[in-house]
């Protein structure tokens, strides 16, 4: 009996500690979790760095000086400290943060999170994501100046890793029962080729393809691939090419056509998600004489935000902006005499190519008439737990083989059996060229810091010091035959193969406008007369629209003009259209009730306020026109192909309101634009009654658009959800669901510089800390703080120096 | 004796990162002085209860961002049941440990040993 209590006590002490000190799926173990010696309750307080700090690694003592939103001013004696405190500083904000992008960029979250994340890595390893941070990082390595600041903000990170104890790690390390491993530079580099995928890594070429078999070449040219003229281009639309361009490649004689399986294969319907704006007013059309700078850059939303804010000095350098927490350097920002900010180029560097191999070869593949051997990427995922699967990758002359022709595709949108051509496996060394543009004094300086620029393809604008301003649509852009990359291409045939790349001279650009003003929105970069071919997922019109015509000459323009305009929220679309559309609209044949929202249309002033119904209405009431219009010829049962793009449907209400297009196919009559616009009025109004309430929550666009701040590893209870917020997807205040403007960015040349910013978020990345999502709301409210800038440490009294 | 057993285990937590010091302290200390498995549970469970809970109680006044998140994340309703589940935690483990260590010494011996601040056990009639 005494031995049997013993045992019982004994097993429930065990099973007791099985439970206590183990997750269970993504549960955190409880034990450790709940311990408040290092548990949770560790991370309930904002970790204030002492007056003082000795910090082994750096040459000299560095000042660092905190403002109230707790933004460091880092003053350093040397290039290696300034980038070793950056390193040193973002590992105590964002340590989880940059740990987690660059196992999410490599493919190791299944290390952490388990098995249920093997899909997930396998598809990052095989995109090649490892492969082209480490071509970057052999490139990096050339170049002894970025080297030794990656190098630096590496060792930084480190020695914040080294004097962490178990209690001090950041909250999802104890969530996901895991701890911090060595930064190496590798990993900086996984984060940079992150957001290079991000920005470039969605394909339309499989869905065009199917698409194409569908419809045939002519219905595919006149719906698909239109000649869009209501966009604004990035380049201006009078600009006249001045160079003599390169021989651009001529189309092989007759365009290939992948067989049946590829085509049948589900594609994805992507969404590029752009939403960023950029534009700079020369100091001839400004208030004070100065030009100034505007960006806000439109990213998926996350908290811990993914910007951090920082100001780096140095004696060679002052500069201020925002930084990839991971990488050194500020990536969008200013110094005293150069701004400069980013929107994404759209233009695809991105292409999929079909490879046949030999009968019973997952190696052999034919190429120009001869069979080559594929190299093969040898890759071991790890899963917790110690279980590690092999993955062998094909890797032909065009790229990685991502999925292999007989294997289950499960990512939507990547051709079974076809290789992955991307720009951003080409060695490069973009962190050069931000390190040099952070110290550019003049446009012609910044231009040069970017010779080594390549992806993604970015709009550079920039107002400088001196009164220049200017836009480059830069990257390193493949020359294209007419078409070529819109389509799945023959891998078999050199005739596809990229045939060089656009002289960077020859990029698309705008220098000091007699407009006085560049801008650009993801939209279209040039008018047709441009000698190269570029094909891209640009934005709809209208962003580029609203812009110009807020900058058109004959107003004198202010810095809190250029923030209320990154705040506005006209839909140019529906102020083009609706009128022709309330015109068109049989209102006989609404019912009294019906037509209480005519009135809210007629009345409604066009914005995407938060507040407004009228807007939820016309959102709405424009995609059932899209569906129903389409839907003959672009969806059945079993199949999905590429929508034409809005502008042609806004086209077709406005000039042609008898398009057979508005014909229903599987109804009696021939219906026209006017028979569209009220069957999706009454089924808009059905939708609207069903899901939202009016005695409830009502159709107010804020509710029924709505924007949520997920967390990054989507942890419940760390985001923040449901944000009643302005704006859409066509507004230049572009916020979306889980997209939007990720900073915002105000610079007025003027010496002082003045400046301002925001991002939703904070400077921190712990949830216990104020500073996690302290400028959410203000974010929300159309708020820009003054941002600064400081010329010497002294000038803020709150501050760290950190000693070697 | 049980203040020995409670500095210990402070001692310990704060040195060391391991939640799991309220398993063998209070089963060592079972073995070396309760006199019986209700008092060895009592002494186990309160002593680990009390270390855990102070400090619970202590960090939490500084966790006003954190502990709504936390609440949401676990589902708990309330900040005060995660601060009672690790008080129950602590109570489970350090009495469950303790009671065992008794029964250890228990299972070799005849009779309790006489301790300093608890009376001793009556010997158990021999079935």
């Amino acid at each position: 009996m005494k031995w049997f209590k013993f045992f019982a006590s004994v097993s429930i002490l065990a099973i007791l500690f099985y439970f206590l000190n183990y997750p269970r799926g993504i549960q955190p173990p409880i034990g450790k979790f709940l311990n408040p010696f290092s548990g949770y309750l560790q991370n309930g307080e904002d970790d204030i760095l002492p007056d003082e700090l000795n910090v082994t690694g750096l040459v000299e003592a560095v000042q660092v000086r905190w403002d109230e939103r707790r933004v460091p001013h880092v003053f350093a004696e040397n290039d290696h400290d300034l980038y070793f405190t950056q390193g040193f500083l973002e590992a105590r904000d964002r340590l989880w943060q940059m740990d987690f992008l660059s196992r999410a960029a490599g493919g190791r979250i299944a290390e952490v999170v388990g098995e249920s994340m093997l899909e997930y890595d396998r598809y990052r390893r095989r995109i090649g994501m490892r492969l082209a941070a480490e071509r970057m990082l052999e490139e990096v390595g050339k170049d002894s100046g970025s080297h030794a600041a990656l190098m630096a903000y590496t060792n930084g990170v480190n020695a914040w890793i080294n004097q962490l104890a178990a209690k001090d790690f950041p909250l999802e390390f104890k969530l996901l029962d895991y701890s911090p491993e060595a930064w190496t530079p590798i990993k900086s580099l996984l984060i940079l080729k992150y957001l290079a995928w991000d920005l470039t890594g969605y394909s339309e070429e499989l869905l065009l393809t199917r698409t194409r078999e569908q419809l045939g070449d002519s219905l595919l040219q006149k719906l698909l691939l239109p000649s869009l003229t209501r966009s604004r281009p990035v380049a201006g639309s009078k600009t006249q090419w001045k160079f003599k361009p390169d021989v651009v490649p001529t189309a092989p004689d007759s365009i290939y056509r992948p067989e049946k399986p590829l085509a049948e294969q589900l594609p994805l319907r992507p969404d590029p998600h752009n939403g960023s704006n950029n534009w700079a007013v020369s100091g001839s059309r400004t208030v004070n004489g100065n030009a100034i700078l505007s960006n806000d850059v439109h990213l998926g939303f996350t908290l811990p935000s993914i910007w951090y804010e920082i100001q780096l000095a140095a004696p060679d350098v002052n500069v201020y902006g925002v930084s990839l927490p991971g990488l050194p350097a500020v990536v969008i920002g200013f110094n005293s005499d150069v701004s400069w900010g980013l929107t994404n180029a759209q233009t695809d560097v991105l292409d999929w190519y079909e490879v046949e191999f030999e009968a019973g070869s997952a190696k052999r593949y034919l190429y120009d008439g001869k069979w080559l051997e594929a190299d093969l990427l040898i890759e071991d995922i790890r899963m917790r737990g110690g279980r590690v699967v092999r993955d062998t990758i094909p890797v032909t002359r065009h790229g990685l083989v991502v999925y292999k022709k007989d294997e289950v595709v499960t990512n939507k949108g990547v051709p079974a059996g076809a290789a992955l051509r991307w720009v951003a496996h080409d060695a490069s060394n973009e962190l050069l060229a931000f390190l040099k543009l952070n110290r550019a004094k003049t446009h012609q300086e910044a231009l040069t810091a970017l010779k080594t620029y390549q992806t993604p393809a970015l709009n550079f604008a920039f107002a400088t010091g001196e009164g220049d301003i200017a836009i480059h649509h830069l990257g390193k852009l493949p020359m294209r035959w007419k078409h070529q990359g819109r389509f799945v291409s023959d891998g078999r045939d050199p005739a596809y193969d990229w045939q060089g790349w656009i002289p960077r001279e020859h990029l698309p650009k705008l220098v000091n406008p007699a407009e006085g003003y560049v801008a650009s929105s993801n939209q279209l970069p040039t008018t047709q007369g441009y000698p190269y071919n570029l094909y891209g997922k640009y934005a709809s019109f209208e962003r580029s629209v609203r812009i110009a015509e807020m900058l058109e000459p004959g107003k004198k323009i202010s810095a809190k003009a250029m923030r209320d305009l990154q705040l506005d929220v006209l839909n140019v679309r529906a102020r083009e259209v609706l009128p022709t559309m309330m015109q068109l609209l049989p209102w006989e044949d609404l019912s009294l009730s019906e037509a209480d929202q005519i009135d809210l249309l007629n009345d409604w002033d066009f914005r995407q306020d938060r507040t407004s119904e009228a807007a939820t209405f016309f959102s709405f009431w424009w995609q059932y026109i899209s569906h129903i219009t389409w839907q003959n010829e672009f969806e059945s049962e079993d199949e999905k192909l590429l929508y034409p793009p809005d502008e042609v449907l806004m086209q077709l209400i406005l000039e042609e309101p008898e398009s057979p297009f508005f014909d229903i196919d599987s109804s009696a009559i021939v219906e026209t634009c006017s028979e569209v616009l009220l069957l999706a009025f009454q089924q808009t109004r059905q939708q609207l009654y069903n899901k939202y309430d009016p005695l409830e929550k009502g159709w107010e666009w804020g509710n029924v658009q709505g924007t949520d701040m997920l967390h990054m590893a989507r942890i419940k209870g760390l985001g923040r959800v449901g944000l009643v917020t302005d704006g859409a997807p066509i507004v230049v205040n572009a916020t979306k669901r889980v997209h939007g403007p990720t900073w915002r960015m105000v610079v007025e040349m003027s010496n002082p510089i003045k400046a301002w910013g925001i991002y939703p978020g904070g400077q921190s990345g712990n949830p216990g800390s104020k500073n996690y999502d302290a400028t959410i709301d203000d974010w929300r409210d159309g708020v820009f703080y003054e941002l600064n800038y400081l010329q010497k440490a002294s000038e803020l009294d709150d501050g760290t120096v950190l000693r070697p | 004796m049980i203040l020995l057993l409670i500095a210990a285990l402070t001692a310990l937590h704060l040195l060391t990162p391991f939640w799991w010091w309220i398993i063998p302290l209070p089963f060592l200390y079972g073995v070396w002085r309760p006199a019986s498995g209700f008092r060895a549970f009592l002494a186990g469970g309160l002593s680990c209860s009390l270390v855990w809970l102070a400090p619970t109680l202590y960090y939490a006044r500084f966790a006003d961002e954190l502990l709504p998140r936390i609440v949401e994340l676990s589902q708990a309703s309330s900040p005060q049941l995660l601060f009672v589940g690790a008080v129950l935690i602590a109570l489970i483990c350090g009495g469950t440990a303790c009671a065992a260590g008794f029964y250890l010494r228990d299972a070799f011996t005849d009779q309790g040993i006489e301790s300093d601040d608890e009376p001793p056990a009556k010997v158990p009639a021999k079935t």
